[in-house]
């Protein structure tokens, strides 16, 4: 133990000296808690000499001591003594030991908003960053735009870290320009380095130009090592987002043939739609880890997420017992559903068991895995309307199910739902993703709108039966039901109506968290099993479960996709009612297409039109396949031209030209009645899979004949009788047997008065009777809604 | 005794893939891989070192493992299976590709592609672009078998059987239980799913083919490992040494001992072969891993043995018995459930539902059958599965042992003369002092010798008083002659031993403190039928008067009337030489 310096009997000077030599000697014997020790009885106090006390903490720092140099960080701190190298030193442990919001006060204490020091800058950066990380309600971080802008206005030439965080910054503030900008800049003073490539691809990612991402991606693969494997799984998600298959298949072999971990095989194996290749490499880290070698905790921590967000619960729950070291959120969530605690739910007996047990599968009935007492049957009537109403959807992006929401939102305000009485909440109206396209039409009606993807949470704090019906779900699933939750303990509506599946899930559990009386779930397409959808066809069990419980009202938007839910839930199909689409007649009417149709002649030819996204499922190729045939083979003048963009446009420019219809227009996107329907004379919709499609609708209400394959809900959108009828192509239909129907039923069709077409919309489709579907939905009148 | 490798000239092939998925299972059938060890291998990388082969049982399985499996250096048959439902055509066709143009890349690693079926193989071979070869047909069962249906996703199957009294009977059974090797034993089955091409391979598989001579029954007799749980008493041993002894005169049958008990000294000193186990309570242990652990050692032993059937003795049948006979190489194999009646009316009823492992349910009869009220007797199992049942006559050692003369057993247990009483109380019999203090008061009063039987497996008594006789041992009816009259708990073979082999006054001091053995209800028949006296601890009131008056039948040497009933032994066994016989006839070597 030190001994007290008596300063009595020596000068002040003297005394230090001693001080100062003995805390050096034992800084050199790395005894930094004797020098912390010695320094307290040494009378010196922080205050006095912080020189001293600094030289203790910084030596403890560099010799990786840092909880004695925080300790005496902290007492100088309190002191009032925040020099700047004391203040990068706190923070930067706050930084590291997960505290961000404690480091940001450190920093900003001693160099404001926007640091100028260097170091303080990049700090604070980071901690910005991991402040928007942090927030795990969020499926992707948001950062503070001003804050992320006053940064980068101060960078000038920053080290390659604080460039890259910086440009995170910008980029998850939606600042997507200025982070490109930046990263341009310091590729400019930095060419070989790759992370700064892995930037460029992330911003072009997330401001939707996919080929541009692709293309730094494939730099990536191509010239760094370290990076490569990262870059193909990106390149593997994109082109599976652009529907590109036999790059898919390249890039899956190039990966096979990697050296990879076994989390990154794992993820290898769940991207290409193999569970049961993943389930293979889980037995061999439930047997202790590949090649013999244990399993490290980053290892099993990312197979445990990748796991979980694939309802491998079971399999969860065995690894734990296996011992293998797994994240807190999975050992949360197998203690939040009770494995091993609860009587009724032990842990798997064997692998083979593990890998049956589901989520969210084991959860269902709902009731039961949560404790919940009965309602009573019939509850809670039928007749009543709520008076509150909260409408949730995913995102206002440009989509046929997203213009029908807005179109909800108009029907419910007809019937005299307004202000504090109807709320609309979706997961994100991110400018930047594109979810903002309908935005500015929402926020012209009298509604409360709630962004569920950056509104604050005054209590996060959630109950354990949340817990428990939450976090075993997918990720995205689980993020949803928080934030739903939140907003619903807050506004307490008493009908809750979820739009798609996505929000649909999200809706039907947060309505039996906070005994909702009335939910509504509105499916707007085919079943997910249709659509190979595998993120919501593990969600299958879930929804059969709502389906079963009285208070919750199914809906489709056609006869066809009422059928395909109920086989897909196994349920009765009398469960689901209907709720059709609405035209708004006021925008689409036949005034746009101005009868022009009298005017076909050997004057001009037949304006033959399209309006789908340029994608598999819409089949663009046989589109113009029968087009083509109707030119070449029934001798018909026309012009082509599609309205949308997608994937295959290139391809679909190169094909077009080789069918000899290279007069072609690929349009993009427009969105007034009067550029899609004003020069159209013929509608002709090709796609493989469809719900009810809008463009058949709108077609029709500005009087355009249209002719579809019958897919989906295609016949419920169609005038089927009389001369004005529509025309059935079969589904799966050769191009020329299309074209020799459509040549047949054409003429007949372009003669036949229009206004039968538009009469049938306007009694079918019409925005009344979408009202008066979803009034009876509240109600819980659904033999009434028209169901099949 | 315990399971050696005696067979490591055998040749080994390592799973790659779910070790109990049904085509591992089929395997010890096959003509290509039957006779070999079976082994999981998780990680071929690592574990290849000891196999000769590897069987990687998917594609999922190959993409998954497709580096280790090239880096094992171990000759590798990959089998391609069939998409399971329409929603699978789409991955399984990428799959196929993707493992044909991999494979492309590996010049050294050439595995066998086959398939189960030809139909299979040619459609598979064009979407992988290499050649695939169907494996070699099972040899078809000849016998006359009930037909099953397998749903993928249902899995109870409804089935009838034709019992020989020409009525149909309905049956269901999770067929999950099954090894697969064992189901194809037991009946013909059949995949309705039309969509399920993958089922409709493996049924096709497992249905085999017929060969135009009917193979041969192994000449082997009958093997059974008979696993004795670690029961209260000595009852389980009994019982299953009597039906050994009977299936050993009568086929020269082997039954090996898997003893959980401490009985196991008394089944060695009986000549028979025993494999002395350790449970979870003994060592300590995670029951799951203790039970793991127990899988894989017994399906060791059930290949190494050659097992014909496993046999258990009790109401519970521990799951690691059915988990190793899922093991692949263990399918050639049934189940013997040896399973008492007379349970208490309160008995859950649940485990009636461990018959549709079974393939015959034998209880041994009851000599106080038309007092049982319990499960057993009052209802019936959902699941039977194929299980036979047949309820026998008593099992009891009788008549595999000569009974000392009275002088003998008691020169035995060092008697004198005079007149003495055999006490054998279980523990919980109510006021356990008081029943005691009035026995020896009121034996005393007649000068009649108590002699405290002690169960010859517990550690003998340190705390008795001067005087007081304790003897051990086994089996009961050898020395029952030395006695004059017994009073005993009423368990099932202490009963009927009593009713079957001795002849003097008996009282019964039923006790339940066993949950799932109504011995109120056997005793109070014994007593009705005249057969002996009954205490229940629930009348402390009558025991002075019943206890005098059974006294005094033993000191006027009376002889009460016994019911007439004899061992069962050649009904037992022919039906346990018919269950499993279906395991005999069949297989490449098994």
């Amino acid at each position: 133990m030190a001994q007290t310096v008596n300063t009595t009997e020596m000068t002040v000077l003297e005394a230090f000296a001693q001080v100062r030599q003995q805390v050096v000697a034992l800084c050199d014997q790395r005894r930094y808690a004797a020098a912390q020790l010695y320094l307290v009885g040494s009378g010196f106090d922080a205050e006095d000499q912080p020189g001293l006390w600094e030289y203790v903490a910084r030596r403890a720092t560099a010799d990786g001591t840092d909880p004695i140099s925080h300790k005496i960080r902290t007492t100088l701190w309190s002191k009032g003594l925040r020099s700047a190298d004391l203040a990068i030193e706190e923070a930067r442990h706050f930084l590291d030991s997960g505290d961000p919001d404690s480091a940001g006060f450190i920093l900003e204490s001693v160099f404001g908003q926007v640091p100028t020091d260097r170091d303080a800058r990049h700090l604070m950066a980071a901690t910005l960053m991991r402040r928007a990380e942090s927030r795990q309600d969020r499926t992707a971080p948001r950062t503070d735009r001003e804050a992320a802008l006053r940064l980068a206005a101060e960078l000038d030439d920053g080290s390659i870290e604080e460039t890259m965080t910086v440009a995170d910054l910008l980029r998850y503030s939606g600042e997507l320009a200025k982070a490109r900008d930046l990263v341009a800049t310091a590729r400019h003073r930095f060419p070989d380095e790759m992370r700064l490539v892995t930037r460029a691809a992330r911003i072009e990612e997330q401001a939707g130009d996919l080929e541009a991402a692709m293309a730094h991606w494939s730099h990536i693969a191509g010239h760094s090592e370290r990076y490569r494997v990262e870059a193909l799984f990106r390149l593997y998600e994109l082109n599976e987002r652009m529907e590109r298959p036999a790059e898919l298949e390249a890039i899956a072999v190039d990966l096979l043939a990697a050296e990879l971990t076994l989390p990154e095989r794992m993820r290898l194996a769940f991207i290409t739609g193999r569970p049961e290749a993943a389930h293979s490499l889980a037995r061999i880290a439930a047997s202790g880890g590949s090649e013999g070698g244990q399993i490290s905790f980053e290892e099993g921590k990312a197979m445990g997420a990748l796991l979980l967000d694939n309802g491998d619960i079971g399999l969860l729950a065995w690894l734990r017992r296996m011992r293998v070291p797994l994240g807190d959120n999975v050992k949360s969530a197998l203690t939040s559903c009770g494995f091993g605690i609860r009587p009724d739910r032990p842990v798997p007996g064997s692998f083979a068991e593990a890998v049956q047990l589901r989520s969210p599968d084991f959860m269902v009935p709902l009731e039961d895995f949560l404790d919940l007492d009965p309602k009573p049957a019939g509850w809670p009537g039928v007749g009543k309307r709520p008076d509150r109403i909260l409408l949730v959807n995913r995102a206002l992006s440009a989509g046929g199910a997203e213009r029908q929401f807005i179109e909800l939102v108009r029907a419910l305000q007809s019937a005299g739902y307004a202000g504090d009485r109807l709320h609309v909440a979706l997961f994100s109206i991110a400018q930047d993703r594109g979810h903002a396209h309908f935005l500015p039409e929402l926020q012209a009606m009298d509604v409360t709108i709630h962004d569920l993807g950056t509104r604050e949470v005054t209590n996060p704090t959630i109950p354990a039966m949340v817990s428990a019906a939450t976090e075993a779900l997918p990720r995205g699933l689980r993020n949803d039901v928080r934030a739903l939750w939140h907003l619903i303990s807050d506004i307490q509506p008493q009908g809750l109506h979820g739009w798609q599946d996505r929000s649909a899930a999200a809706c039907g559990l947060v309505g039996l968290l906070t005994s909702i009386e009335r939910v509504v779930l509105s499916f707007r397409n085919m079943s997910p099993r249709t659509r190979r959808d595998r993120q919501l066809i593990m969600l299958k069990a879930l929804f059969a479960d709502y389906a079963r419980r009285e208070n919750v009202v199914i809906t489709t938007n056609a006869i066809a996709a009422a059928q395909d839910y109920a086989n897909w839930m196994d349920t009765d199909v009398t469960r689901i009612g209907l709720l059709s689409n609405a035209v708004d007649v006021a925008r689409f009417h036949p005034g746009i297409a101005a009868d022009r149709r009298s005017e076909i002649s050997a004057e001009r030819p037949l304006r033959i039109g399209g309006i789908f996204r340029l994608a598999l499922n819409k089949r663009p190729e046989l589109w113009l396949r029968i087009v083509a045939a109707l030119r070449h083979t029934h001798g018909i003048d026309l012009s082509a031209k599609i309205f949308g963009r997608g994937p295959l446009e290139d391809k679909l420019r190169d094909l077009a030209n080789d069918l000899g219809i290279g007069d072609l227009t690929l349009a993009g996107n427009a969105t007034t009645p009067e550029e899609l329907y004003g020069d159209m004379d013929m509608l002709l919709l090709a796609s493989r899979v469809e719900g009810l499609p809008n463009v058949l609708l709108e077609a029709q209400a500005c009087g355009i004949p249209v002719a579809a394959c019958n897919v989906g809900g295609v016949k419920d959108a169609l005038l089927l009788n009389g001369a004005s009828a529509g025309l059935l192509l079969e589904p799966d239909c050769s191009p020329e047997t299309a074209a020799e129907s459509i040549a047949l039923w054409l003429p007949g069709a372009l003669k036949a008065p229009s206004a039968n077409r538009v009469k049938f919309i306007e009694q079918h489709f019409s925005t009344r009777a979408f009202a008066r579907s979803a009034m009876l939905a509240y109600e819980g009148r659904i033999s009434e809604s028209g169901h099949p | 005794m315990s399971v050696s490798d005696e067979n490591s000239d055998d040749r080994v092939i390592g799973i790659v893939g779910n070790f109990t998925d049904p085509v591992a299972q089929l395997l010890q059938d096959s003509p290509d891989y039957g006779g070999a060890w079976f082994v999981e291998v998780v990680d071929p990388k690592v574990e290849a070192g000891d196999v000769e082969l590897l069987f990687v049982l998917s594609l999922d399985d190959a993409l998954a493992h497709l580096s280790e499996l090239s880096a094992s250096g171990k000759p590798c048959h990959i089998l391609l299976r069939r998409p399971r439902s329409a929603d699978e055509i789409a991955e399984w066709e990428s799959g196929l590709r993707w493992l044909g143009l991999s494979l492309n890349r590996l010049d050294e690693f050439a595995p066998q592609l086959v398939a189960l079926t030809d139909v299979a193989a040619a459609e598979i071979a064009p979407l992988i672009g290499r050649p695939v070869t169907a494996l070699k047909p099972l040899d078809a069962v000849k016998s006359a078998r009930p037909l099953l249906p397998i749903r993928r996703h249902e899995p109870v199957s409804n089935f009838a059987i034709d019992r020989t009294d020409g009525v149909r009977e309905p049956r269901r059974i999770e067929w999950t239980v099954l090894n697969w090797a064992r189901m194809r034993r037991l009946a013909r089955l059949l995949a309705p799913d039309a969509e399920d091409l993958d089922m409709a391979d493996v049924v096709k598989f497992a249905n085999g083919q017929d060969r135009p001579e009917p193979s041969a029954a192994r000449a082997d007799p009958l093997c059974i490992l008979s696993v004795v749980p670690n029961g209260v008493g000595l009852g389980h041993v009994t019982r299953m040494m009597a039906i050994a002894r009977t299936l050993k005169e009568r086929a020269n049958a082997r039954v090996i001992f898997w003893s959980f008990s401490r009985a196991a000294e008394v089944l060695q000193a009986a000549g028979f072969e025993v494999i002395l186990r350790q449970n979870a309570v003994h060592l300590d242990a995670h029951p799951p891993s203790w039970r793991m652990w127990e899988t894989h050692e017994f399906a060791r032993a059930i290949q190494h043995f050659k097992a014909d059937l496993v046999s258990n003795d009790g109401a519970n049948i521990d799951p690691f018995i059915f988990n190793a006979l899922r093991m692949p190489g263990c399918g050639a194999c049934g189940v013997l459930w040896v399973r008492r009646g007379m349970l208490r009316a309160d008995a859950d009823a649940k485990f009636l539902e461990l018959e549709q492992n079974c393939d015959l349910t034998l209880e041994p009869g009851d000599l106080a059958v038309e007092n049982d009220r319990g499960p057993t007797r009052l209802r019936q199992a959902k699941l039977q599965g194929f299980s036979k049942r047949m309820v026998s006559r008593p099992v009891t050692l009788k008549p595999f042992l000569t009974p000392y003369s009275t002088r003998e057993a008691k020169r035995r247990l060092g008697l004198r003369r005079g007149k003495h009483i055999l006490v054998s109380l279980g523990g919980a019999f109510g006021d356990w002092d008081a029943i005691k203090r009035l026995l020896e008061r009121e034996a005393q009063r007649r000068k009649i010798g108590l002699v405290w039987a002690q169960s010859p497996l517990a550690a003998p008594p340190s705390d008795v008083e001067p005087g007081t006789l304790v003897r051990r041992f086994y089996p009961l009816s050898r020395y029952l002659s030395a006695f004059d009259g017994v009073v005993t708990a009423t368990g099932y073979n202490s009963f009927h031993e009593l009713m079957m082999a001795f002849d003097g006054p008996v009282m019964f001091a039923p006790t339940n403190f066993v949950r799932l053995d109504d011995q109120v209800a056997r005793a109070s028949w014994a007593a009705e039928q005249g057969w002996s006296d009954i205490v229940l601890s629930n009348k402390p009131h009558e025991h002075e008067a019943r206890i005098a008056s059974f006294m005094q039948q033993v000191v006027a040497d009376a002889r009460p009337v016994r019911p007439v009933e004899d061992f069962g032994g050649e009904e037992i066994a022919n039906a346990i030489l018919d269950a499993g016989a279906p395991y005999q006839a069949v297989g490449s070597d098994r």
